[in-house]
């Protein structure tokens, strides 16, 4: 699907290109959009501006360009670029670069002799919102930033954070149309130089016509596109790349998203909130545990429910018999349908809230979650046992800290439900079991996914299902093969012994 | 000796040796060599546990002299010993044996469900999806069948746990006296009790998929130590349950035990438990079934994927013949008997033999 | 594209193949408890089945109970029976009583006892009891309680065994019947007016009733048979003609064989004693004076039961079990027929913890 699409972007991009080989034959192809102006200046009309209205800054131009130009004699664009006051000037005569230059908010100016050169000015229109709150990744202590759609302001936020000359920034250019900007950033002598040049290869072997967001590129270069499980973490957050390029990892900022991917990554990372370095170790620990469990719990609650009323009704306590059997007293479907139709009503109210306004959203959760709720149980459709345990797996799948995993982890759930409904306990425990195999047969960069659970790394468990403190975690993962291992040295972290107290 | 070199990405560290032994030998035995044990040693068959796991240690020390510095496997040294014809019928024979034993631990677990779960449930098509669970993970290669034989330890110890019941109702008494039956029996005794600890014979095959084999030997050995003690363990918890006339009377005393132990949540554990052991069990059969194919694979030279699928479809038809509780019983006692000569006499004749044809050829090769 | 032509193909057989019966927890007759008569005419086993009926809200209604009665010569055949009576599929696993009537408890369970264990559906934390008179009638008969007859019946014996009989489920139960050196006893109901009480202990001969103890012997069987915990013991102290109450009692129980036909049970107990009616204790040769009436009392006792036991050659103290592990040549045989002679004696000794909040 994807590759018939691509061969047929092909096909209309190179139709209008193969005919332009000098400038003016560029200037006929612009022309035919109206938002490109030409018109000529300075003493003797011997210059001439061309630029697309919608991509340049005229406040900009008018003061510095205009009033210099208005009555200069200039015969010659060297002397042209020398007096002007801009630093990205660029003088050229291939035409690729112009093409592309005027696309990205530059000027062309050119003399009306014959040559062929043409000096390309920086005038660009910025219209990147401000700096603001991470939304999704939100945490209440600590820095209150998020990357935003410009790749320059991204690439400052980190750079503001790791002040290294070490910190190299590879541009790559992607997507046929789209031209997209990827800047591949790490640190140099820390992150293993096999995991950039993997990642370098992969990107600029991409074959796509439109790269709008990170997320194409995550799923374009990931190890198994198939998997539901996203195997490159993608965040908003600065400190967190920071925080990764330092442990050896690397950053892939794309130009136009606001989530900056990392690789490689591990499947416990997406349960661990970036808070959790800023909480003392047990708290951040115990926050992680919970978390885990919860996913856990959202993910085989519903399908215990089916198979312990469809099949097992022996494993049932006696005080727990009356209340469940009271509860689906008057229900007409049997278990499996009964959580389906609950589990996709919570998926349509989650679909809508997301979709509609802020505002509207509230209502339409408030709507769901009470009315729908309610009605559904006393109509006797469900069972408010089932309701309660419906609503908490839900919650469950919401406390990931990755909005991604979460997506995951709401879809996993009906295998299970299906298999639960096949063989009762039996079924979840296969489904359980595809379910690791999956994991273990994913891999990120090369590197399995389901580190440093399997395979085992003492080291790595240190900051896995617990987060142990600062000054034990010594060495940088094993995941990363960071060229260098030490973090720091352990032995000048360590507490002196035999002090008076 | 022509080496096989695996993938390097295929290749796990000598210290999950420890999980893998383990996951091999825990199989469905676990839950029913009690009553096998003990009606041939009485309550003295804890004895023919140690001893077990003494023997077997011991072969485990002979394997890792045959595999040597080398690295060599089960094919390179058949080869080198008696030639490539008789080493490739060898191997064969030894092939055919570990995918009888990936099918029949599936088989007599299916039987166990079918008993506690779903009197009426088709066996080819769960079969079916057992088989395409491992060969799921069979075809990820070993890497994966060693991650999930890693994930099933911690199961069966969690499982391990519960046989605390045993411990606070049961009677010490039971054990009492001890050397009360005559050594011969618990010398017997010790033949269904090797069939719960087999699993060793594979590292033969998988001996190059070993980073620094040789220095895994104290994890072998430790995972054998660690088996025979979970036995150990389960032999003394359940002879303090039941008293000797009772066990003879129950197929599974493992599963009987569970059925008495409840939580606020669980009021009978034993429906748990049969659905987390299964995770073990597939371990074990997706370890011999991937050894199995290994050999396959290797002796004609069609690749892993088409020759385990077409296994696998074997798996399935040979249930249609494999069905009956008495059948199931008697294979089970036939393969018990092949892995119990081949455990015991193959493997250290093997090595003499092994020793001996160095020998030759190290004479030949320095005239 | 191979994948994409599998998964429907998959899917098919997941719908056809894959069903297996279901037990939808609302749609099955949960038995709960099952009483067994014996039918001397037509020498058949006589089912009581009980069915909780769970109303739409559990708690604005009364335990409400709905019964069926069968009749045949297996457990299998009895549940059959039961279902055409039921509009539900009848499933039995989830039983927590079992009880025998007397008469069939004197004729001998372990043939009904040997057909409940082969079914893999029930526990092994079930109640076992006998009933006084028929099991029909004490199920049949509606009574006004909070709980369902079945949870009821559950409760009773399980907050008893804790304080006044010894724990008795079907795994001991079975444990007793089969083992060498033992032999079982079971709790046994009575259906008073509105309720339903525990009576006596019903000792048994291998598998038939031979013998009661009223609820005065609780106390010293417990304590002969297992460690107790929080026991109350009312003691009638003769000479001084006053009654007074030891509660909070823990004891620990040991087996010492002298020689083969000789052992001692020793207990020693530890309790406190409160309703002692200005019975005032408070110097040391007081305080021993009661321990040491209490003690030779609880002796006197305890020889008594013990005589009953080996007079009726029954052995619920697992004394044969005992002997057993202490000595390398015994046989069941020979340990039967010397079981009356040998000497039990009793070793109680009591200590009186004075603690208490009225002086």
């Amino acid at each position: 699907m994807i590759r018939k699409k691509i061969s047929h972007k092909r096909n209309q991009h190179k139709h209008p290109k193969k005919d332009v080989n000098n400038f003016d034959d560029l200037f006929h192809l612009m022309k035919a959009s109206d938002d490109f102006k030409h018109f000529t200046l300075g003493n003797v009309n011997n210059i001439e501006l061309f630029y697309f209205q919608s991509l340049v800054n005229l406040d900009k131009l008018e003061v510095s360009l205009f009033g210099k130009l208005k009555d200069a004699k200039i015969d010659n664009l060297d002397v042209l670029e020398n007096m002007l006051p801009f630093s990205e000037t660029e003088l050229t005569s291939d035409l690729t670069i112009i093409e592309e230059k005027l696309l990205t908010g530059y000027m062309a100016l050119k003399l009306t002799n014959n040559s062929q050169n043409i000096l390309l000015i920086p005038a660009k229109f910025e219209v990147d919102r401000d700096v603001s709150q991470p939304e999704i990744e939100f945490s209440v202590i600590g820095p209150k930033l998020a990357f935003i759609e410009d790749i320059n302001t991204n690439i400052n936020l980190i750079r503001k954070r790791v002040k290294l000359p070490q910190l190299h920034v590879k541009n790559v250019e992607v997507g046929k149309i789209t031209k997209t900007n990827v800047a591949i950033t790490y640190i140099d002598g820390i992150a293993n130089q096999d995991n950039v040049d993997t990642i370098i290869q992969r990107i600029s072997e991409i074959e796509y016509d439109q790269i709008m967001d990170s997320s194409f590129i995550s799923q374009m270069i990931s190890d198994n596109s198939q998997s539901p499980f996203p195997q490159l973490m993608d965040t908003e957050r600065p400190d967190r790349v920071s925080s990764a390029l330092v442990e050896g990892k690397v950053a892939i900022v794309v130009d136009g998203s606001p989530h900056v991917l990392i690789a490689p990554t591990t499947l416990v990372e997406f349960f661990a909130s970036y808070e959790d370095y800023f909480l003392t170790w047990p708290i951040a620990s115990a926050f992680r545990i919970i978390r885990i469990c919860a996913v856990i719990f959202s993910v085989l609650i519903t399908p215990m429910y089916v198979a312990v009323l469809t099949y097992h009704y022996h494993i049932v306590p006696g005080d727990l018999l009356g209340t469940l059997v009271s509860s689906r007293k008057d229900i007409p479907f049997p278990p499996i349908l009964e959580v389906l139709i609950l589990e996709l009503t919570i998926e349509l109210l989650r679909e809508a809230g997301a979709r509609l306004p802020t505002k509207i959203g509230q209502t339409i959760g408030i709507v769901g979650g009470i009315v729908i709720g309610t009605a559904a149980v006393e109509a006797g459709l469900t069972s408010n046992v089932l309701l309660i345990l419906i609503a908490l797996a839900a919650l469950a799948s919401f406390t990931t800290p990755i909005y991604r995993i979460g997506n995951t982890i709401r879809l996993l759930r009906f295998p299970f439900i299906i298999f639960a409904q096949m063989w009762g306990l039996i079924g979840i425990t296969i489904a359980a079991m595809f379910l690791i195999t999956h994991l273990l047969r994913l891999t990120s960069l090369g590197r399995p996914f389901l580190e440093p659970l399997y395979p085992p790394r003492w080291r790595d468990l240190k900051d896995a299902v617990i987060r142990f403190p600062f000054n034990i975690q010594g060495s940088r993962p094993i995941i990363t093969t960071a060229t260098d291992k030490h973090r720091l040295n352990t032995n000048r972290t360590r507490l002196k012994r035999g002090k008076r107290k | 000796m022509n080496h096989f070199k695996p993938d390097i990405t295929q290749m796990i560290s000598p210290f999950l040796l420890l999980f893998i032994i383990h996951a091999t030998q825990i199989g469905e035995g676990i839950l029913s060599f009690e009553r096998q044990i003990s009606s041939i040693a009485g309550y003295d068959s804890w004895i023919s546990v140690i001893l077990t796991g003494v023997l077997t240690t011991l072969i485990v020390v002979i394997i890792w002299k045959i595999v040597g510095e080398e690295q060599t496997d089960f094919m390179a040294i058949h080869q080198y010993i008696f030639g490539i014809i008789l080493g490739r019928l060898l191997t064969f024979l030894f092939s055919l044996y570990l995918f009888a034993v990936s099918m029949i631990v599936l088989v007599s677990y299916i039987e166990i469900i079918q008993i506690w779960f779903f009197p009426d449930m088709s066996i080819h098509f769960f079969m079916f999806i057992l088989l395409m669970l491992v060969l799921y993970i069979c075809l990820g290669g070993f890497r994966i069948v060693a991650g999930f034989a890693f994930f099933s330890v911690f199961v069966t110890g969690f499982l391990a746990i519960f046989k605390y019941k045993a411990f606070t109702d049961g009677h010490f008494n039971n054990l009492l006296p001890v050397f009360n039956t005559p050594a011969k029996d618990i010398i017997l005794a010790m033949e269904p009790m090797s069939f719960s600890l087999l699993g060793i014979e594979l590292i033969l095959i998988y001996a190059p998929f070993i980073h620094r084999f040789q220095s895994g030997l104290k994890w072998a050995i430790s995972s054998n130590m660690f088996t025979t003690f979970v036995y150990f363990f389960s032999a003394i918890a359940i002879f303090m349950y039941y008293n000797e006339q009772h066990i003879q009377f129950i197929s599974w005393p493992t599963l009987q035990l569970w059925k008495v132990i409840n939580f606020p949540i669980i009021e009978r554990f034993e429906y748990v438990g049969i659905s987390l052991h299964l995770i073990a069990i597939i371990a074990t059969s997706c370890l011999y079934f991937w050894a199995s194919m290994q050999c396959f694979h290797r002796l004609t030279r069609f690749s892993f994927r088409k020759i385990s699928i077409f296994c696998a479809l074997i798996g399935i038809s040979s249930v249609h013949f494999i069905h009956n509780f008495l059948i199931i019983e008697k294979i089970t006692l036939t393969l018990s008997r092949i892995g119990m000569i081949l455990l015991f006499v193959y493997i250290p004749l093997l090595y003499v033999c092994h020793k001996i044809a160095a020998g030759v050829k190290k004479k030949h090769a320095n005239k | 594209m191979r994948t994409n032509r599998l998964w429907p193909i998959l899917l098919c057989c997941l719908i056809l193949s894959g069903c297996v019966k279901t037990k939808i927890l609302d749609d099955v007759e949960l038995i709960m408890t099952f009483g067994f008569d014996w039918d001397p005419t037509s020498e058949n086993y006589k089912g009581t089945a009980v069915a909780p009926v769970y109303g739409k809200n559990e708690q604005s209604e009364l335990g409400e109970n709905i019964r069926y009665t069968g009749e045949a010569k297996t457990f299998q055949d009895i549940n059959s029976f039961i279902q055409t009576e039921a509009p539900f599929q009848v499933e039995v696993g989830n039983i927590i009583d079992i009880l025998f009537g007397e008469d069939l408890a004197k004729k001998g369970v372990a043939e009904i006892i040997y057909g409940i264990n082969e079914i893999p559906d029930l526990g092994r934390d079930i109640n076992v009891a006998i009933v006084q008179g028929d099991a029909e009638t004490l199920l049949k008969t509606d009574y006004k309680m909070e709980l369902t007859l079945s949870r009821f019946i559950e409760k009773l014996i399980l907050n008893n065994s804790k304080s006044n009989i010894p724990k008795m489920n079907l795994h001991q139960f079975n444990y007793r019947l089969i083992g060498d050196g033992m032999d079982p006893f079971l709790p046994i109901l009575r259906q008073s007016e509105t309720s339903i009480d525990i009576v006596t202990l019903g000792m048994m001969k291998d598998d038939k009733l031979v013998h009661q103890i009223p609820y005065e012997q609780f106390f010293t069987f417990k304590l002969l048979y297992e460690d107790c915990e929080d026991h109350t013991y009312e003691f009638e102290w003769e000479e001084k003609n006053k009654t007074v109450a030891i509660s909070s009692i823990r004891s620990t129980k040991s087996l010492h064989w002298k020689s083969k036909n000789e052992v001692v049970i020793k207990a020693d107990i530890i309790g406190t004693l409160t309703e002692s009616k200005k019975g005032e204790i408070k110097s040391f040769a007081a305080k021993k004076e009661l321990e040491q009436a209490v003690t030779k009392k609880l002796e006197e006792e305890a020889n008594q039961l013990i005589q009953t036991f080996q007079d009726l050659e029954i052995d619920p103290l697992m004394v044969g079990a005992s002997a057993k592990s202490k000595f390398r040549d015994w046989n069941r045989k020979e340990w039967e027929s010397q079981y009356s002679e040998i000497t039990i004696t009793p070793d109680i000794s009591f200590e009186l913890d004075l603690s208490n909040i009225v002086q």
